[in-house]
């Protein structure tokens, strides 16, 4: 699976204990350059740094087509009421998402939206760290026997980077690592 | 005579197509409320939850323009804009969120 990472994202799952199942859930992530210059803190320099020596993070080469994507998208969404502020980095992500067809990593609000009404954009997969985790269960990568096991490994989450998930999106995932428990 | 039914057949082709059309526009217009009723309660909560866990103490200390972007965060949950108000970068900003204990909700 191919992955496009955005600041939110990275900033949050820099500071998981577990962060490390990132590289084996995605055999690569695409990073915008704009992106990697809005990192700052040494703990998330370091993982994105380890990521690119290890060649699973790539810089992605924007182009003047992708640029027009970009201007096009912005006109759209930035006069959108129901869009929260969109900064262009996020934009950028969910275009390179589009254009090379991958997983949009991304704990951004405003991404979440657009892809919840937009007709082009709504194809795009766009997963949360909630979302990363039950795919981690899923591949095996993380080991649950029951839903309090998963339920556990959110708290970390939570825990390590102060970063909670909705009701109404844990209840549905939990739906479904429960569906999955009872295979 | 054709050209009277040209004219009646095209009259039925714009009718029916303006019906189409408002069809499909009440359908989007009824997505479109109900997606952000959902939203509104979802913020709703958001913003619960970041003044619940919030170090008011430690906000109440910050610097003119760090308090203000961090009360912006826990009414609109933005750290893109809470980072302009407080004139840092948006990882700058998520640290001292974390150190006023404010969580992110999504």
């Amino acid at each position: 699976m191919i992955a496009v990472i955005d600041t939110c994202f990275i900033i949050d799952w820099a500071r998981y204990r577990r962060k490390n199942i990132l590289t084996k859930l995605f055999k690569l992530i695409l990073i915008h350059e704009e992106v990697l210059a809005q990192i700052r803190s040494p703990i998330t320099i370091n993982f994105i740094s380890n990521l690119l020596s290890q060649g699973v993070v790539k810089l992605y080469p924007w182009s003047s087509r992708e640029e027009e994507a970009f201007n096009r998208l912005r006109e759209e969404i930035v006069l959108d009421p129901r869009i929260p502020a969109l900064e262009r980095p996020d934009i950028l992500c969910l275009i390179m998402a589009y254009m090379s067809n991958s997983i949009l990593l991304s704990e951004n609000k405003g991404i979440l939206r657009v892809i919840a009404f937009h007709p082009k954009y709504s194809a795009i997969k766009v997963w949360t760290a909630l979302e990363v985790l039950e795919n981690a269960v899923y591949r095996g990568l993380l080991k649950i026997n029951d839903i309090k096991n998963f339920l556990q490994l959110v708290k970390e989450y939570e825990e390590d980077t102060k970063h909670f998930f909705n009701r109404t999106r844990m209840n549905i995932i939990e739906m479904r690592i429960r569906k999955w428990l009872e295979k | 005579m054709i050209f009277k039914r040209i004219f009646i057949y095209w009259n039925h082709v714009i009718r029916y197509s303006v019906y189409v059309g408002m069809v499909f526009i009440l359908v989007e217009l009824n997505i479109s409320s109900k997606l952000l009723e959902i939203w509104r309660k979802e913020d709703e909560e958001a913003r619960r939850i970041r003044k619940k866990y919030a170090d008011w103490k430690y906000i109440e200390k910050q610097p003119t323009r760090i308090k203000a972007a961090l009360l912006y965060f826990i009414e609109k949950g933005d750290r893109y804009v809470a980072a302009k108000i407080a004139g840092i970068t948006v990882e700058e900003f998520d640290e001292i969120r974390r150190r006023a204990n404010i969580p992110v909700v999504v």
